[in-house]
């Protein structure tokens, strides 16, 4: 299945910019689906709560490799947000550099790992194919992170296996 | 600066506690790795001193760990630092109020005074 995005500058902040997914024809970013998928007042609001304050903490102090959770291949910046309380709720994430995050979508944990989640899986393997496109244009020069901007080509197009 | 609608509405009804939890946790962790930077240790030599795995040590570096008094006296022994002291602004002397900073960078505690 042909899949169109595009990388899509979310927030600003003074340490880092936070960007997120954005499916062609599609209304909301992946992040704010994923917000979208758990309302105020849901079962999961104490997973919620923690996921934003850390993302909040991080626009404080930047996208620091140590406070992430790594999900994907080695290196390729693909993470959780790290959550103890509650420990129900999955958000991914594309760890760029300490000053762009870019978020993708998530989900209720119902496996052990995301490799076994028929849910969660395409979540992460959309995140590590981004991670991976974006390496090879910055290799070509399609593509530069500029301090906290990611400056170029943001359209992308995969082929996911269904 | 650019913000998001969607996450802002939903960053107004954010638990307070949670917040201030999560909040904590990140200055505890931060002033954890400062005194790591400090004595040239690493997380794995955290890990060794308190017989724990690095994987162990790592998933309390993130920011949301819930830290119990005992983990932190451990750590404070393992490092031979201070990480946490209670802060009694109104019960203590100027010369004893310094020590009584809780996990803050020097700045911070000069601002103060």
């Amino acid at each position: 299945m042909k899949q169109e995005y595009s990388i899509e500058l979310l927030e600003e902040n003074d340490k880092v910019n936070f960007y997120s997914i954005k499916m062609a024809g599609e209304e909301l970013t992946e992040l704010e689906a994923f917000f979208e998928k758990f309302p105020e007042g849901c079962e999961y609001d104490d997973d919620i709560d923690v996921i934003i304050s850390w993302i909040d903490q991080i626009a404080e102090r930047g996208a620091l490799e140590r406070y992430f959770r790594p999900e994907g291949n080695y290196g390729d910046g693909v993470g959780v947000i790290p959550i103890e309380v509650g420990n129900k709720i999955r958000l991914y994430c594309l760890r760029l550099s300490d000053k762009i995050l870019v978020f993708g979508n998530g989900g209720v944990k119902d496996a052990r790992s995301w490799q076994e989640s028929k849910t969660l899986a395409p979540y992460v393997k959309l995140l590590i194919d981004t991670s991976r496109f974006i390496s090879s244009r910055i290799k070509d020069g399609t593509m530069v992170l500029v301090d906290k901007e990611i400056m170029g080509n943001i359209n992308l197009t995969r082929y996911e296996k269904v | 600066m650019k913000r998001c609608s969607i996450l802002e509405e939903r960053r107004k009804r954010v638990n307070p506690e949670i917040r201030q939890s999560v909040a904590l946790s990140f200055r505890i962790v931060d002033r954890i790795h400062d005194i790591l930077q400090e004595k040239g240790l690493k997380q794995k030599d955290l890990a060794l001193r308190l017989g724990k795995s690095e994987a162990e040590i790592s998933k309390w570096m993130r920011g949301t760990h819930n830290f119990t008094i005992d983990t932190l006296v451990s750590i404070e022994e393992a490092l031979d630092a201070t990480i946490v002291q209670v802060y009694h602004p109104y019960t203590y002397t100027e010369s004893e109020y310094r020590p009584m900073v809780m996990a803050e960078p020097e700045e911070l505690y000069n601002n103060k005074t």
